[in-house]
């Protein structure tokens, strides 16, 4: 399974596409090479949430989720 | 990788140095008796690559637990004094680079022929450089931390080993559980990525909690709705260590589970058998039973008969005696009658005939004839000379007839009549009793028969269900019977909690969302809208990784079901049996699924099958464990090393899993008792059954599958049952 379907799937929830304002044609329509900022918000947050938690590093799950945190904090404040 | 050769010395069974088999690519077959060698080879590589081998019992013995029991008897035997060295070596063969494995244990002789055993056995690891193997380093200083982590990294990784390394029918059980959440993790992963997935929930579940803090925090020391917060924090920490302290109590109760249907598993009686079972012991119990009272209520019969008999004896001596007496007095009575006689013809004064008369019965004989015999003239009747004769006849006799007395004759008379009558009385009454004893006697006699005949019928299905369900006793199998009645009684309960515990569970996690969602709107106004937003967003990536891992995990599930199938269909569809279509079944009280075999009707009808086709389903599985994943591709990668896999099948189903096989795995070594048959030029030997390998090899070669075929042999002079003698020899075929 690729990153594009890791994401995909990730965004194949109905409670989640209700929460946050997206469609299956959104989650669909996903490309990766060459994209712009995504309109949706939550989208784009997972797009980089995926990114960051894929980065192959060493150290704990730990160390990943305080770099996820600091890469969403980046997107959301640019 | 590749197993390119292994070379045995003197280990187990296995003496001396020439003993080395060497494979190739496709299907290696190593065929060979029982007590030929086939599990020692087997046990070879697990001894090699973890230092230990498999007991009779599945239990892992490893060299500190054999030490000199790892050595060919034969060897220690021959070994006069000195080192006795028992050593396997294994040739590897990897994408970059071939590898030789050796694994050497050893016992010194003393001269007096006492054994000194080392502790443990030594590896070594050479890798082979242009022509000769050079040593390769282990440990602190060395290229890999160990040999387990160069045979995880280099060779084969050793979670996949136990489905591809296998023995009989309890290691492939072993190796294709999907019954709980643990079990079918180990499987699923096998066949996917699926440990992304865990990583996400992991990294983003952190992210959230990490948040969350930080929004607490921002909440406790906001002043206008501390105390509102501070309130509803307290009822989440509440449902929250509830909700904790029921998913322990679930995760026990699942693992609870799962023991108890593994032990359930382990019994194997289809509901049907059980049925069977308990129906003959109910049977034969009823059946001792009746026999137990007809045969008591005989011998009281018998017993009654046997008075009766005395009483009528006693009837018969009361009638002999009556015969005697009679018999007595009749003699008294004519012995007075013939002395009574005597005395009275004593009396008795015959008148005298005139001298010279003829003597009477001369008269007589003269007045028969009608002729005078005196003067020899005839004399016919009413003549004058007829009566002349007459007149010489005596006519005043008196008679001889005494009259008995009548006082006596009547007594006598009256004694036996008397005794008559009350005879007859007596027979008739015993006649008419021991008649009606003897009819319900022989009455129960016949059905003591029936019941006795009925017995045996009893025992005959007993011998016959036993046979049918591998049990050693009646009682064996109504102890499985309590014993899984036992344990369907516990699962039940258990159920009955997991279900209460999951909606509770449920319940609670709702109430637990429905506060928490409460607390963050209660703080929009209060905290900062980014970290609201943030959040909601992790909390929203966790619950995403979560449901994807489970929506995987369906769909891997699916996936192993597609492909099990593939290869069941395969393995059965030539051999003109049913065999159904495998589906896995959700247990939600353990997380796991469960393989059943369903017919044409959609229903489970696994519980109704025979072993062989149990063990069909169950190579599938594992068969599709290893082949499911094109991207890890284990199939291809690794080779598959079996030990009897087949020990139910018959010779179409054995072919079609040898084909399967062979198809399925670039290398596979497969040790097998079958395409044998007796030699009849050496007794107690077997030789290559050539018709039926030459249909097997015949088979691979049209699916393109090399054969490699090697025959594990006793020589001649050699009695497989001395130990201390044996030896193996190694024999390719040439096919």
């Amino acid at each position: 399974m690729d990153k594009l379907d890791r994401i995909k799937t990730l965004l194949d929830n109905p409670d989640l596409m209700d929460k946050h304002n997206y469609t299956e044609k959104d989650v669909e329509e996903l490309i990766l090479t060459g994209r712009e900022k995504h309109s949706n918000e939550f989208i784009e947050f997972i797009l980089v949430s995926v990114s960051s938690m894929n980065e192959n590093r060493k150290g704990t799950n730990r160390a990943a989720a305080g770099r996820l945190i600091k890469n969403v904090e980046q997107m959301l404040f640019t | 990788m590749k197993i390119n050769a292994i070379k045995l010395t003197n280990f187990l069974c296995y003496s001396g140095e020439d003993n080395e088999i060497r494979f190739d690519e496709g299907l290696n077959l190593i065929i060979g008796a029982n007590g030929y060698g086939k599990t020692k080879l087997y046990d070879a590589f697990h001894w090699v690559f973890f230092d230990w081998i498999t007991d009779q019992k599945g239990n892992s013995k490893y060299t500190a637990d054999l030490k000199k029991d790892l050595i060919s008897k034969k060897a220690l035997e021959t070994t006069k004094s000195g080192t006795v060295l028992c050593k396997v070596e294994i040739e590897v063969q990897t994408n970059k680079s071939n590898y030789l494995l050796t694994r050497k244990y050893f016992v010194n002789k003393t001269e007096n022929g006492e054994l000194r055993e080392a502790d443990k056995s030594s590896i070594k690891v050479e890798k082979k450089n242009v022509l000769e193997y050079l040593p390769l380093k282990l440990g602190e200083n060395g290229d890999y931390k160990d040999f387990e982590e160069f045979v995880n990294i280099k060779i084969i990784p050793t979670n996949i080993l136990a489905h591809i390394w296998f023995q009989g029918e309890r290691g492939i059980s072993k190796a294709i559980d999907t019954s709980n959440a643990s079990t079918l993790h180990s499987v699923i992963s096998k066949i996917s990525y699926i440990d992304i997935w865990e990583k996400y929930i992991e990294i983003s579940g952190d992210a959230y909690r990490r948040t969350k803090d930080e929004f607490d925090r921002k909440m406790t020391t906001s002043t206008k709705k501390k105390n509102e917060y501070e309130l509803k924090k307290t009822q989440l920490n509440n449902i929250d260590k509830k909700i904790q302290r029921n998913e322990d109590i679930l995760k026990n109760c699942q693992q609870e589970y799962s023991l108890l249907d593994e032990n359930l598993d382990k019994i194997t009686l289809s509901s049907e058998a059980q049925d069977k079972v308990y129906e003959l012991k109910v049977k034969q119990q009823s059946s001792k039973k009746d026999i137990s009272l007809l045969s008591d209520s005989i011998k009281v019969k018998e017993d009654r008969i046997d008075r009766d008999l005395f009483d009528f004896s006693w009837i018969i001596h009361g009638t002999t005696y009556m015969h005697e007496q009679f018999d007595e007095m009749y003699r008294n009575y004519g012995f007075t009658l013939h002395q009574e006689l005597q005395e009275l013809n004593k009396n008795i004064r015959l008148p005298e005939l005139p001298k010279g008369s003829p003597k009477e019965t001369d008269i007589r004989e003269m007045l028969k004839k009608e002729h005078c015999l005196v003067c020899d003239r005839p004399a016919p009747k009413d003549s004058e000379y007829y009566e002349n004769i007459k007149r010489l006849l005596p006519i005043n006799y008196p008679t001889t007839n005494k009259q008995i007395e009548n006082g006596f004759h009547k007594k006598i008379l009256k004694n036996i009549s008397e005794s008559n009558i009350s005879i007859t009385i007596s027979s008739k009454y015993f006649q008419t009793k021991a008649e009606a004893q003897q009819e319900t006697y022989f009455k129960q006699a016949d059905k003591l028969r029936e019941l006795n005949e009925n017995e045996e019928k009893l025992k005959e299905t007993e011998i016959q269900l036993l046979s049918n369900l591998g049990l050693n006793s009646l009682e064996d199998g109504i102890i499985n019977v309590k014993n899984i009645r036992s344990l369907v009684k516990d699962r039940d309960k258990l159920t009955r909690e997991i279900t209460i515990l999951q909606n509770t569970l449920k319940e609670d996690r709702e109430e637990f969302e429905k506060i928490n969602q409460s607390i963050v709107d209660s703080g929009k106004n209060e905290v900062d809208e980014l970290l609201i937003k943030k959040l909601s967003y992790f909390e929203s990536l966790h619950k995403a990784s979560k449901d994807a891992k489970s929506s995987q995990y369906i769909k891997l599930v699916t996936l192993l079901e597609e492909e099990t199938n593939k290869h069941y269909e395969n393995i059965n569809k030539n051999t003109g049996a049913f065999y159904g279509v495998i589906k896995f079944h959700r247990n939600p009280n353990t997380e796991g699924y469960y393989a059943k075999i369903h017919d044409d009707n959609d229903s489970d009808v696994t519980d109704n099958l025979n072993t062989s086709q149990i063990l069909a389903m169950r190579l599938s599985i594992l068969l599709a464990i290893l082949s499911t994943n094109k991207k890890k591709n284990f199939n291809k990668k690794y080779p598959l090393i079996s030990d009897a896999p087949n020990s139910a099948f018959d010779a179409k189903k054995r072919l079609s899993l040898l084909k399967e096989i062979g198809s399925t795995f670039d290398q596979s070594i497969v040790m097998m008792f079958e395409y044998l048959i007796n030699d009849p030029e050496r007794p107690n030997r077997y030789m290559i059954d050539k018709t039926a390998l030459h249909q097997l090899t015949t088979e691979m070669q049209n699916l393109g599958v090399k054969i490699n075929v090697i025959m594990l042999d006793i020589p001649n002079e050699i009695n497989p049952k001395q130990m201390n003698q044996l030896s193996i020899a190694v024999n390719k075929i040439k096919l």
